[in-house]
């Protein structure tokens, strides 16, 4: 007699389906990934109160082969694998074989399906049947996959589901990921028989903002800038929502390696960071983010959810992010909440350039695609090349001066100026203060570092493996000025500390970076105490309310916006300027009805 | 209480308390004076619960006897703007206090004395006196390196180390070192030492006149006895860092220059340097030495300076603030600056008085 058995196939299952199937959503999103891994261009998804009642999923795929239908619900059991080599080369969103195992060990589950070749079979499978008979039925080509009663045989898990309005929300996320990543699939989404969205396949640049704006707002998409660039085989892409287009919650971020939503703490701090003093305090940034590299540079096989990743270069897919995604924000001007007419000419950063956009809204999508992937001497390259009337007009600080011509300064504040748009109104401190905070920035960068040596060095205790963690690090602290060695196993000494920071306090910076190191092997804290002190010093360089300009000085402050990176936010992430277009005057004064 | 006093007997002792009551305050009481009066003698009482003040000073008249707690700054500006050689009045009753002179008449509100905080005694350790002159000297010569604001509080303040016939004060924020030696009639069998709080300190130095003034230091507070005012303050509870440690030994480069010539080549050069942490490179080869300042925005200037060197040349950096303030401080003509290599400090002293002497930490530019 022994007291330790093997499980029997169906406990294993339901095991197993703990950690896969958490909820309706899961299902839909292991549904989902089933259909475009067979290559399905369209998809439709239809759920009842929630997901808990049926799930119906119906794809036009390559279908189940017939003697296939059976293997399909076995644990382990896929196609999308055979080796082990082929972990290191996956193309498909699954290859665990796990997804209809779990699904059918804890609901009804119908499978119908047709190949090509094949006519159209279903299976039907529950918990307690065993047999596993095929029909015949009448199917097109592709799959469809029905879900009934999830959990009626978990009371456990039944009883932690959320009520139908909560479960339905989390099924529509999980459908906006998807339409989000397969812009190449047609997209249709309905609960209780009611249609809640139906997305054509994007395959151009507008159909893709359009289907963006369907899944996540016309006010994002309007105030979002494109990215697109190339590293040797890393691919970044996307939609960057400008810093003054902010939200409460972090709810409007998403990442995407390689068609894979995912949760990644090295991409979402390198992107807070690129964000970081363009956002108002306690914002969070919007961004839609597709990563593309090679498969053998990630691991996905984290977590049979899937939504985790590890990177092999964790420091590389930091830094480029980070440049890539700041050399943008910074080249974007001001900000267009109000102006949404505008938006995109704004974007553009010509004035001019507008004219020639009205033709076509596809070129237009084209061009600013094209202007901001490129430095700015060849945006102008490209305008010019583009619209030969309009080539002698484009030239010299005219085409820039994007805010026009100064016309008073109103309340000590605000400075007045009227351009081609409309009327432009300047908070003239904070632009100021941003153009110092700039300078200062550049300033420090090209500059060497000094430091300062300390008389009374100062000691740190932290534990052993934090000493560790700085030992493999140090390099990082003594390149922005700063000696620290290690004195004994548990104690540091700082010896040297960068002259700006000779106010701080350098003990519970070291204890940050090094804390920061043992988490995400990054820091900035160093980067961004020192970006504070010029902050500071650039509030204090810069005009203070009330003080009076005259026309030339007002001018001089536009055109040195115009040329400064990332003028359109002062250093507090408060709007620096608004334009109020003359449409947008005309309808005040109800001109023109 | 009730009495009479001139203007200005009532204006010196206000102004003396006045340095203490802090303008912005979490406890109301805090932003009143402490008004005491007994046998003629009116104390005024300033404090802000690390240092008290009391400023003494004789009435005129007194009909009656008593304290009160009125307010500071408005007791200050009233005195102030009285025409000189006024006749003040003074009564105070349930809640109210009256300030009568000529044609003049306020009422301030008051807070009952026995709210008032007092410092606490203590024990007493030590009691020595000390000429006022002495004492300003020891403190002017160090207190501009003492920390302000800084996580290791005890560097906020001065430390007296006291000796059979010497009292010492050092200061230090970290990066440069003062310290100064004075004589005192002192007989001890152990050294002892206090770290008096920065605020303390500022306050004292704006107390000392010339005449002998009696300390007494306690366990946790030290507390300086003058004709018409009593200082108390707490002392800083720490360790202070060993200085002994950290005074550069084997420097064998010796400088010898006019101090009022180094003052002004630093102070030149230091109109180019960075702004923020104000970087000046030296070099220094036989009998010159030479002082160059960048800024950010590529501008330079360059001092030539002869001085009396015979050595190697060696090149370092300071910030030249921490130097301007040792060359203001010291008093006499010749100043001697001793270096060993330009990561080590530098240790400069006046070459006739050795009484005091002043480190600084070179910089890395």
């Amino acid at each position: 007699m022994t007291n330790i058995k093997i499980l029997n196939d169906n406990l294993v299952n339901q095991i197993a389906a703990g950690e896969v199937i958490e909820r309706p959503a899961s299902v839909v999103k292991e549904l989902c990934e089933n259909s475009i891994d067979s290559n399905a261009d369209n998809l439709e998804v239809e759920i009842t109160a929630g997901g808990i009642k049926s799930i119906k999923v119906t794809d036009n795929g390559t279908g189940i082969l017939k003697d296939d239908l059976s293997l399909s619900v076995q644990r382990h059991a896929t196609s999308k694998i055979r080796t082990l080599e082929d972990l290191d080369s996956l193309y498909s969103l699954g290859f665990r074989g796990e997804a209809l195992a779990s699904i059918a060990s804890v609901s009804r589950l119908r499978i119908m399906s047709a190949t090509e070749d094949n006519n159209a079979f279903m299976i039907e499978v529950t918990n307690t049947n065993s047999n596993r008979e095929l029909t015949p039925v009448a199917h097109p080509i592709g799959t469809t996959v029905l879900v009934n009663d999830l959990f009626y045989n978990t009371p456990a898990r039944r009883k932690f589901l959320r009520t139908e309005i909560t479960e339905y929300k989390k099924i529509e996320e999980c459908i906006k990921l998807i339409g989000l990543v397969n812009m190449n699939i047609s997209l249709t989404f309905s609960h209780n028989k009611k249609k809640k969205f139906s997305l054509p396949k994007a395959p151009g640049q507008v159909e893709m903002e359009q289907r963006v704006a369907a899944l996540c707002g016309q006010p994002f998409i309007e105030q979002a800038l494109y990215i697109e660039s190339e590293n040797n085989d890393y691919k970044l892409s996307g939609w960057l929502g400008l810093p003054t287009y902010s939200r409460s919650q972090s709810d409007l971020q998403y990442i995407f390696v390689n068609g894979r939503p995912v949760r990644d703490k090295t991409i979402s701090h390198a992107m807070r960071r690129a964000y970081s003093d363009l956002t108002y305090h306690g914002r969070q940034p919007c961004y839609i983010l597709y990563l593309s590299l090679p498969t053998d540079k990630f691991d996905v096989n984290v977590h049979p959810t899937k939504s985790e990743v590890r990177f092999q270069d964790t420091n590389f897919i930091y830094r480029y992010i980070f440049s890539e995604v700041s050399n943008i924000l910074s080249s974007q001007i001001g900000n267009d909440q109000n102006d949404h007419d505008y938006a995109i000419s704004q974007r553009m950063n010509q004035n001019s350039y507008e004219r020639l956009s009205e033709k076509s809204s596809i070129d237009e999508m084209k061009n600013t695609e094209f202007v901001f992937n490129r430095p700015r001497q060849s945006v102008l390259e490209r305008v010019e090349s583009s619209d030969e009337k309009n080539q002698n007009q484009l030239s010299g600080t005219a085409n820039n001066a994007y805010l026009g011509e100064a016309l008073a300064q109103i309340h000590g504040v605000f400075v007045l100026a009227e351009n081609e748009n409309g009327l432009v109104i300047i908070d003239m401190h904070a632009a100021h203060e941003r153009i110092i905070y700039e300078k200062l920035k550049d300033l420090y960068n090209s500059n060497n570092l000094a430091s300062q040596k300390l008389l009374i060095p100062t000691e740190i205790e932290l534990s052993v493996s934090e000493v560790d963690v700085f030992e493999r690090n140090s390099s990082y602290l003594s390149e922005l000025g700063f000696l620290v060695e290690r004195m004994g196993e548990k104690h540091l000494v700082i010896r040297e500390i960068p002259s700006l920071l000779i106010k701080s306090d350098s003990v519970q910076l070291v204890r940050d970076v090094i804390s920061d190191m043992s988490h995400f092997e990054q820091s900035f804290k160093v980067e961004d105490k020192i970006l504070e002190v010029l902050s500071t010093m650039a509030c204090h360089g810069s005009i203070r309310a009330n003080r009076k300009l005259t026309l030339d000085e007002m001018n001089g402050l536009l055109r040195e916006m115009e040329s400064t990176p990332n003028s359109g936010q002062c250093n507090h992430g408060r709007p620096t300027w608004v334009c109020y277009s003359k449409g947008e005057l005309d309808k005040i004064f109800m001109r023109g009805k | 209480m009730k009495f009479s006093l001139s203007r200005e007997a009532l204006l010196k002792p206000l102004q003396l308390v006045i340095g203490v009551v802090e303008r912005r305050q979490t406890l109301p009481i805090l932003s009143n004076v402490l008004f005491s009066l007994s046998d003629k003698n009116l104390s005024i009482t300033g404090t802000d619960l690390e240092v008290e003040i009391v400023g003494l000073t004789a009435v005129s008249t007194s009909e009656e006897e008593g304290s009160v707690t009125i307010s500071a700054r408005k007791t200050l500006d009233i005195c102030r703007s009285l025409p000189e050689g006024a006749t003040l009045k003074f009564s105070s009753s349930e809640g109210k206090a009256s300030i009568q002179s000529g044609k003049s008449k306020f009422m301030l509100s008051t807070l009952p004395a026995s709210e008032f905080p007092t410092v606490d005694e203590g024990e007493k350790s030590l009691e020595f006196s000390v000429s006022g002159k002495d004492l300003q000297k020891l403190i002017e010569s160090t207190s501009f390196a003492m920390a302000q604001q800084d996580v290791r509080y005890y560097l906020n303040g001065m430390l007296w180390e006291l000796t059979s016939g010497q009292i010492r004060t050092v200061a230090t924020d970290g990066h440069r070192m003062a310290l100064a030696d004075g004589k005192c009639d002192l007989a001890l069998q152990e050294p002892l030492k206090a770290i008096v709080p920065r605020k303390g300190v500022v306050e004292l130095q704006r107390l000392l006149d010339d005449d002998s003034v009696k300390i007494v230091i306690g366990t946790n507070h030290i507390r300086v006895i003058g004709g018409d005012y009593q200082f108390t303050s707490k002392l800083v509870d720490g360790a202070y860092p060993d200085y002994d440690r950290v005074l550069p030994k084997g420097g064998d480069k010796v400088i010898q220059a006019d101090r009022l010539e180094l003052k002004g080549a630093f102070g030149r050069a230091a109109i180019l340097s960075n702004e923020k942490y104000r970087g000046v490179r030296l070099s220094i080869s036989e009998d010159c030495l030479k002082i160059v300042a960048n800024n950010p925005e590529q501008e330079e200037a360059q001092e030539d300076m002869e001085v009396n060197y015979k050595g190697e040349a060696l090149e370092i950096g300071f910030n030249v603030s921490y130097l301007l303030d040792v060359f203001n401080t010291l008093e006499q003509r010749d100043i001697k600056m001793t270096l060993l290599n330009s990561n080590s400090s530098v240790l400069i002293e006046s070459v006739s008085d050795e009484s005091a002497l002043y480190v600084v930490m070179p910089m890395r530019l």
